[in-house]
């Protein structure tokens, strides 16, 4: 079983903490989505658990191999960077054709049929500068390079970014059919939490630099629910429970619990209980304080 | 099994209960093959151990049965094993919440059981 | 394939392009230099120009254009599996295998084209051009890593140093393909062998920031 495991990461830039201690392992064969805000760190974190970029501290090994600078780890990874239309010096005029030329040598399992295929289905000019792509077709090229490299952990990094619903629809349907005939590993970060939700096996929230969890969606959903009603009511129903994200309007308030185990929302209240979806979840946990 | 999800309850079990929805609708019948775990996970674009986690609770229920490298099948019996534990379900499904609203309402069981006779 | 392998094979590629435009800009300046003089397109008056653009062209591509690579493709490759001593390796390759096949050029033009044509003797041009290439090579080494660094500040240093010394070797080697006064007044006061210990002292000197500098840069592409 091969898996990616960064233990005690952390990464300061001058006197700024990015990441802090963090301590995660990448499974085999799942699909996860990585969910944090703008500025969590997410591809700080994905850039170092490919060796993109150096930690200021702690390891990252793939299959017990430290995976800085080393190419027999790192033919099994492949972060799949957001492309920028800008480069140090204007706009970026590298063609899409080089960007794919360029994976083609350095993947080395690499699929040529496929990256035809992706270039022909997302209907891409080849011989478009980067700096003349809209946002949707640079979520394209990416979603080709991570695809095609054919990498048993492969990351992408805002896939979905400027992409319509139905180029979404596409890319997840693309995404489970890949995953299904090859068992690969997938990590993908998005804002786009809702519609991706389901696809994700596990979910990672991270929040200001910290992994706030690490769990299978499916159970995550199960644990949380919405409580409202009278406050007084509210609170006796959840009073010991893991609150969050508590609203109040009036007599009314509403919170967000998430149960441990063997734990439940108490009976005979006389509050309304819902389920959560990821989005909401996501908002309650890593959301500003209402 | 063309409905579609909601984010009212967990995937796994919509796609359970869509499943004994076609038993019961003589959309799947006995002893024929339902649909695999990633034909499911591609139709509803969800993750294959969700759509696995579904079919086993089916499984384990006896509703359906795992055929060694040919797939999964619809049991014998499994539409009347449905309805029974449907009827059992019943009660807290439907008629608790009917209760309660009628109670918040101030309706009487009495005027319940009439509107349900008035319908008929 | 090997990640180092992997490396050169997209080194080779990219000196492959620069080595293809050195050879079509200096073929075009020789036209354009021949026009100037006076419509002259005689063997005598367009081949051994050749030669001489080829020197002035790489000084250019070697230092823009090889800056520009260190500051995107080297980078580039990082996001793409390689690691930073393979990519070191690859560009300091590229870099010796533009040079080598400019050299190369060169020398046969010198050795085929009738000494007497020429303004200077071949093999001093030859190695005159070699210090200026390996002058302007690690120049973009570290130019590269300074755009990384600061930005287009940089970039703009660099190609003032570019233009300047692209000035003088034009100067030099332009309208005056018959005079070899400038030529000998450099060569008087520098001397050859020294100059070449220096150039190639500059460039491992390069190679080496480049080397310690590449190994701890954050990829931001």
């Amino acid at each position: 079983m091969s898996q990616l495991v960064c233990e005690n990461i952390s990464k300061q830039y001058k006197k700024k903490v990015v990441l802090h201690d963090i301590d995660l392992t990448i499974e085999q064969g799942k699909i996860y989505g990585l969910v944090g805000r703008n500025g969590a760190g997410k591809t700080t974190l994905l850039s170092i658990l490919t060796a993109q970029n150096p930690a200021t501290s702690g390891t990252v090994t793939y299959d017990g191999m430290p995976v800085w600078e080393n190419q027999k780890a790192l033919d099994h990874l492949c972060f799949s960077r957001e492309l920028n239309t800008l480069s140090v010096l204007g706009p970026n005029t590298i063609k899409v054709k080089e960007y794919l030329q360029m994976a083609r040598t350095y993947y080395p399992n690499w699929d040529r049929e496929m990256e035809q295929r992706l270039v022909a289905q997302f209907d891409l000019n080849p011989k478009k500068k980067i700096s003349k792509l809209s946002k949707g077709m640079l979520s394209m090229v990416t979603i080709v390079v991570a695809l095609a490299s054919k990498a048993d952990i492969t990351i992408l990094d805002e896939p979905v970014a400027g992409l319509d619903v139905v180029a979404r629809d596409d890319f997840y349907h693309l995404l489970l059919e890949e995953h299904e005939a090859t068992g690969r590993t997938f990590i993908v970060s998005t804002h786009i939490i809702e519609e991706a939700a389901n696809v994700f096996e596990e979910v990672i929230f991270l929040k200001d630099g910290e992994i706030l969890l690490k769990e299978d969606t499916q159970e995550l959903l199960e644990r949380a629910a919405h409580v409202s009603g009278l406050a007084e009511e509210v609170d006796a129903a959840c009073e010991g429970l893991e609150i969050h994200h508590v609203e109040q309007m009036g007599r009314s308030k509403g919170v967000t619990v998430l149960l441990a185990p063997g734990e439940q929302i108490a009976d005979g209240y006389d509050v309304t209980v819902q389920p959560v979806s990821l989005q909401n979840l996501f908002v309650a946990l890593c959301g500003r304080e209402a | 099994m063309n409905e579609l999800l909601s984010q009212n309850k967990s995937i796994y079990l919509q796609v359970s209960e869509m499943i004994e929805t076609d038993i019961l609708r003589g959309i799947l019948l006995e002893e024929e093959r339902v649909p695999s775990t990633n034909e499911l996970a591609k139709l509803y674009t969800i993750n294959p151990a969700t759509a696995a986690k579904g079919i086993n609770l089916l499984v384990d229920e006896g509703i359906l049965y795992k055929k060694r490298g040919i797939g999964m099948f619809v049991a014998e019996g499994a539409k009347e094993h449905i309805i029974e534990k449907r009827r059992d379900a019943f009660y807290e499904n439907y008629v608790k919440g009917l209760l309660e609203e009628a109670k918040s309402l101030g309706i009487s069981s009495e005027q319940l059981v009439e509107m349900i006779r008035a319908h008929e | 394939m090997s990640g180092l392998t992997r490396s050169l094979k997209y080194a080779t590629f990219r000196a492959g392009r620069v080595i293809g435009t050195c050879f079509l800009m200096a073929a075009a300046f020789v036209l354009y230099f021949a026009l100037l003089d006076g419509v002259r397109f005689t063997p005598q008056n367009l081949l051994p120009r050749f030669p001489y653009m080829l020197m002035l062209v790489g000084n250019l591509m070697f230092m823009i254009y090889g800056m520009l690579d260190v500051a995107t493709y080297t980078q580039l490759t990082l996001t793409y599996g390689c690691t930073r001593k393979n990519a070191a390796l690859s560009t300091v390759y590229m870099h010796l295998l533009q040079i080598l096949a400019i050299e190369v050029v060169m020398g046969i033009c010198c050795a085929v084209i009738p000494a007497q044509w020429y303004a200077m003797d071949g093999k001093t041009l030859c190695l005159l051009a070699l210090i200026v290439f390996l002058f302007g090579s690690g120049l973009a080494l570290i130019a590269g890593m300074l755009i990384h660094r600061f930005g287009k500040t940089a970039y703009i240093v660099v190609v003032i140093i570019a233009s300047l010394s692209g000035g003088v070797i034009g100067g030099l080697v332009g309208f005056h393909g018959g005079t070899t006064i400038v030529m000998d007044i450099v060569l008087g006061l520098l001397n050859l062998p020294v100059l070449i210990a220096v150039g190639v002292l500059w460039y491992a000197v390069a190679a080496v920031i480049f080397w310690l500098t590449i190994r701890k840069i954050e990829v931001r592409v």
